[in-house]
């Protein structure tokens, strides 16, 4: 019996799904997703308010955030905060979250949320400030 | 060259309007500061800010010489809530308008800075209810915020606070 008709229906079907499963993993990757996998770090909190993604990493720094530019401009394109978005850096998860709400206000005793404070990127105005909340360096613009 | 109390009226005023109205994303003393010297450039008034380096020393800004953009940069970049807390005065509740400051003082370098939008007294409840606007650490775009005075949280002096005008003018 001739079964390559089969065999060849069973290769078309393998590739049409491995196409379909290509296509959409490259599509659908959300800006969250890009980020994290940019910077081999997780997105701990989203504020959509403000266009931020609060990121706890003890490694990065202001200077990998101007390196990976490039990169993470690509992972907003064409998506709904494309020309404004912002990243701020901390150092751990617990960290991440503005200076006066409630559960960060007790980080303010001995100044740890200020320090694990490591970096703010700002994309509508192309800042890039190193240590915001203790010796601020601007290193873009 | 001076600050007359109708300048510092049509402060208030103005104060009001440009915290409202604001829609970058900014830092708490920031936004203070902006307004202020948004104000002064626009009515052509001095503006003269004490910091603490090694010893007092002063950010001028004079309207007739100076670029305001350029001073408002250096004024962002170089001061922070507890130098507006060095360059305002206590004021009594009651007396508050838009565009005086509430401000706190969490430890030696962090604090925050809010800014009246209006201010009304609640017979009933014996007690003054503020709405102000505030950037904040990271920036955001200035929230509108609305609470009894006495229940905002290490108000500094637990007075609102006024910028110190008379200081502006040489």
């Amino acid at each position: 019996m001739n079964n390559l008709p089969i065999k060849f229906t069973v290769i078309l079907l393998i590739l049409s799904i491995f196409s379909i499963g290509c296509a959409k993993s490259k599509s659908e990757e959300s800006a969250q997703a890009c980020v994290e996998r940019i910077l081999h770090a997780n997105v701990v909190r989203i504020d959509t308010s403000n266009k931020r993604f609060f990121i706890a990493s003890q490694d990065i720094t202001a200077t990998d955030i101007k390196e990976k530019l490039p990169q993470l401009e690509e992972c907003f394109l064409s998506r709904e905060w494309n020309s404004d978005w912002s990243l701020s850096g901390f150092t751990d998860a617990k960290y991440a979250g503005y200076k006066d709400e409630a559960d960060i206000i007790p980080y303010h005793k001995d100044n740890t949320w200020a320090k694990a404070y490591v970096f703010e990127y700002d994309h509508a105005t192309n800042s890039l400030v190193k240590n915001p909340a203790t010796n601020p360096e601007q290193i873009l613009p | 060259m001076s600050w007359t109390t109708e300048d510092i009226s049509n402060y208030h005023i103005f104060a009001k309007e440009y915290v409202s109205s604001y829609s970058s994303k900014i830092d708490c003393a920031d936004l203070a500061i902006a307004t202020l010297v948004e104000f002064s450039a626009q009515k052509t008034l001095p503006v003269k800010l004490k910091f603490y380096q090694k010893g007092w020393e002063w950010l001028k800004f004079n309207p007739k010489a100076d670029k305001a953009s350029e001073f408002k940069s250096k004024a962002m970049r170089m001061l922070g809530a507890l130098n507006i807390i060095d360059n305002t005065k206590p004021i009594p509740i009651g007396a508050a308008k838009s565009g005086d400051l509430i401000m706190t003082k969490w430890n030696q370098s962090l604090g925050h800075t809010r800014i009246i939008y209006s201010i009304k007294h609640d017979a009933k409840m014996k007690k003054y209810e503020v709405t102000w606007y505030q950037g904040n650490l990271p920036p955001v775009k200035p929230e509108k915020r609305v609470d009894y005075f006495s229940n905002i949280s290490n108000v500094f002096g637990e007075k609102p606070r006024r910028w110190n005008f008379e200081q502006f003018t040489d």
